[in-house]
């Protein structure tokens, strides 16, 4: 039976206010470009395929993103996603701060205090290994613990931190590096004892 | 057993489990101790967080959102017309 045009304007009216959040979250996990909007439209396609099962006390933004990381998963995701990090995820977080201390001294951290941090975040995003980035996706911007990623990637725990930690990481370093080449800041490096 | 005085390096080797909520309560707590008496390590942490908030709401251009605010009503009709 063809649903009727109030149906639709009323699925339409609900969850097509959450698309901006949909768009960032599906850049986030596949990329940008072509395969982020394929799988924008796929998302609601399926929203709206699946409409039956939606609790409308339910948060519609929060269903939307398990449709869309499901798409993701099953029609999107690569499968060689293989890549050396190693067990470290506390090295990673060292790391981390090993980065932001040299920032603090050269001076790029305080020049990011002043900058508006959005379009530098997806030009990093977009720059990031698929499979850190992907794990970033999942947690950074969709809400996922860690143990929801590690089920909905198929990988244990472990690596899932080793892999978000990592791409923090990696993230942090390509604002810092933004903060630099605008301000012509020489990096150094800091230790933390 | 978890030392109530942590130096940096354990303090920040812990920084982004802590950031996610995700060290056991006696760990948590030393971090959280060491953070109120060490403005490096909570400087990192602050950081830390604003970059992971400015991730969570990075910017989507309007002209974007309207390109597939349309792409996506017309492939809904479409859908809705199949039945």
């Amino acid at each position: 039976m063809t649903p009727s045009p109030e149906t639709l304007a009323a699925f339409e009216d609900v969850m097509l206010r959450y698309l901006p959040d949909v768009t960032r979250y599906a850049r986030s996990l596949a990329g940008p470009g072509a395969d982020a909007d394929d799988l924008v439209q796929e998302t609601y396609l399926d929203a709206w395929r699946g409409r039956g099962t939606f609790d409308a006390s339910r948060d519609a933004r929060k269903w939307l993103f398990a449709i869309c990381r499901h798409a993701f998963i099953k029609r999107y995701r690569k499968a060689h996603r293989e890549v050396a990090v190693g067990d470290t995820p506390e090295l990673e977080s060292y790391a981390t701060a090993v980065g932001h201390a040299a920032a603090v001294r050269d001076g790029s951290a305080a020049r990011l205090d002043g900058m508006d941090l959005g379009p530098a975040i997806n030009k990093a995003m977009a720059s990031i290994p698929a499979a850190f980035r992907e794990v970033v996706a999942l947690v950074d911007v969709g809400g996922s613990d860690y143990a929801d990623a590690a089920q909905a990637l198929g990988i244990p725990v472990g690596t899932v931190r080793s892999r978000l930690f990592r791409g923090r990481r990696l993230l942090q370093e390509q604002l810092l590096d933004y903060a630099r080449d605008a301000g012509f800041v020489a990096p150094q490096a800091q230790e933390i004892r | 057993m978890i030392h109530s005085r942590l130096s940096c390096g354990e303090t920040v080797r812990a920084l982004w489990d802590y950031v996610d909520h995700a060290l056991p309560g006696p760990m948590r707590d030393a971090v959280a101790a060491h953070l109120a008496t060490c403005d490096n390590c909570a400087g990192h942490v602050a950081f830390a967080q604003r970059m992971l908030g400015a991730i969570a709401t990075a910017p989507v251009e309007d002209q974007d959102v309207a390109r597939l605010a349309e792409r996506v009503r017309v492939a809904l009709r479409t859908e809705a017309a199949a039945g």
